[in-house]
């Protein structure tokens, strides 16, 4: 199973945090740390896997890719393809691009609750749900016209409403 | 640049942003929640819509690794709010920050039964009574929407009692004969944890995992959103192979014709091309086929030996790689194909790294 999924900057800043196994908060931070600690010593020349089995214990690894200002890690243990993990950071990442055009760092500053709207339809409780990231923008499209229609209605000033319930 | 839609938190985060440094920060954050909890106290004068900017402010602060302690009953509340975007920055803050509260008690409570020790888990415990039964009636309800909302909740939480509750409606539901490659893709993960865990129990859905081998190794009918750089759906590929790991032999003659096939065309149609993504994904394959291949023996040995010799000097190149990961897997590779033939030159290779280690 995917054991994490993180979005952090080129200085340690997290921009997405999301792990599917229980981590006390402490313990999160301490192994955004770990991990940041690990990227930002490797060299821009050597492979995208690392294993993990020191920071999330054994059998687990993790993949990630460096775009710009970011790194994009995926933490998973040994049910997982890590090819196909670096594949999955790949459709995650294209479909980032898709819902934001061109997307940069603040995007997803601003957005994280649309970054974990996305997240979440692409991973699901660690488990691979979708990859098609037409599938993902759709759904994703339909939530944000759910959010809309739903707060539409919540403009409508109290007393009005109060009014035409009486 | 799109914004979030909350303006409140938008220009939340820019504060964050324009701190210098972490005392900033911090003084910054503080002087939210400080806020976010005076806000919270008078609930009363409150909208569904601060409440949800609040609750994702929470989230964010807590991903910057800041402590936040409240907001519990104001999420629970939110729960049960009539509408979408409230429902789900709750359901979204349960999984990210009181999730962990959650599966820290239930630990706590298989360690020490019934008896609840301190203050903080018993009240806790009332609040998770409160989230659970608001859950339940969004499951029960005739709300679709809020139907998926709550399962995705419940889906990242997890939680030992219910997934036990759920197995048997979920197995009876297995979905091998579906089209969908997005269904297949997340059955074929559930299905390996299943097979992993009993194999026996599962004979008969091996026929229909070398049916969805065949139809993605052939390309037949597969929309072109789920081709990734012109590989068929990889991660299907992938997980279908590693589920047939799990069986020792197949014994139907037509089925192991079938499975020979699929990865006779995987092992010898697997180039290395310029593409890297499309280079990955069909490489991911190629080695999910290998590790089946060295399970099942359906190939002959000597096949696969020439593929992987064809690479040798590339593998003996890689063990001066930079990347320890690389010189580690290419030592071990080395070690599996070293015979006969190959030895000499091998070994020799292995003499000379062995004073630079």
């Amino acid at each position: 199973m995917i054991r994490a999924v993180m979005v952090m900057n080129t200085q340690g800043k997290p921009r997405l945090v999301k792990f599917y196994d229980f981590q006390p908060p402490e313990k999160q931070q301490e192994l955004i740390r770990s991990v940041y600690g690990v990227l930002s010593e490797r060299a821009d020349n050597v492979s995208n896997f690392v294993e993990a089995d020191a920071i999330f214990g054994p059998g687990t690894q993790l993949v990630y890719k460096h775009f710009a200002t970011l790194y994009f890690v995926f933490v998973f243990d040994s049910a997982e393809n890590e090819l196909a993990m670096l594949d999955l950071i790949q459709v995650f990442v294209e479909t980032l691009d898709r819902c934001f055009k061109n997307v940069c760092e603040l995007d997803i500053v601003f957005n994280f609750n649309k970054m974990h709207m996305l997240l979440d339809e692409i991973i699901f409780g660690g488990q691979v749900l979708e990859t098609s990231s037409e599938q993902v923008l759709k759904a994703v499209e339909e939530i944000s016209k759910f959010e809309k229609s739903s707060s539409a209605i919540s403009l409508v000033p109290k007393s009005v409403s109060a009014r035409f319930g009486r | 640049m799109a914004l979030s839609g909350m303006r409140g938190l938008s220009v939340f985060i820019s504060d964050i942003r324009n701190c210098q440094n972490k005392e900033q920060e911090r003084l910054r954050v503080d002087k939210e929640l400080g806020n976010i909890r005076t806000r919270f106290k008078n609930e009363k004068g409150l909208t569904p819509y601060e409440k949800k900017k609040y609750v994702w402010k929470m989230l964010y602060i807590y991903m910057l690794g800041y402590d936040v302690d409240f907001g519990h009953m104001e999420a629970v509340s939110l729960i049960s709010a009539p509408k979408y975007p409230e429902k789900q920055a709750a359901f979204l803050s349960f999984c990210g920050i009181w999730g962990s509260y959650h599966s820290r008690m239930s630990q706590s409570f298989g360690a020490v039964g019934y008896i609840v020790t301190s203050c903080l888990l018993n009240e806790n415990y009332d609040f998770l009574r409160m989230a659970i039964n608001t859950v339940r009636n969004d499951i029960i309800g005739r709300n679709e929407t809020f139907q998926c909302l709550a399962l995705t909740m419940v889906g990242n939480i997890g939680g030992r009692e219910f997934a036990e509750s759920l197995a048997p409606d979920v197995q009876k539901l297995l979905l091998l004969d579906e089209r969908d490659l997005g269904v297949l893709t997340s059955v074929m993960s559930l299905f390996v944890a299943l097979v992993s865990n009993n194999t026996e129990a599962y004979w008969n859905c091996l026929p229909k995992c070398v049916k969805i081998l065949e139809r993605l190794a052939r390309n037949q009918d597969i929309l072109q959103e789920y081709t990734y750089y012109g590989i068929p759906s990889p991660w299907l590929q992938v997980k279908t192979m590693r589920a047939l790991q799990y069986f020792p032999t197949v014994e139907d003659p037509s089925t192991r014709r079938a499975l020979f096939e699929v990865l006779q065309r995987i092992l010898m149609g697997t180039d290395v091309v310029k593409n890297v993504n499309k280079n990955n994904a069909s490489h991911a394959v190629l080695f999910e086929a290998l590790a089946l291949e060295n399970m099942t023996r359906m190939l002959l040995v000597t096949d696969v030996q020439d593929i992987i010799k064809r690479h040798q000097a590339q593998i003996i190149t890689s063990l001066k790689d930079p990347d320890i990961s690389i010189r580690r897997r290419a030592l071990d590779l080395l070690y599996g194909m070293c015979d006969v033939t190959n030895a000499k030159d091998i070994v020799e290779e292995l003499l000379q790294l062995l004073p630079e280690l």
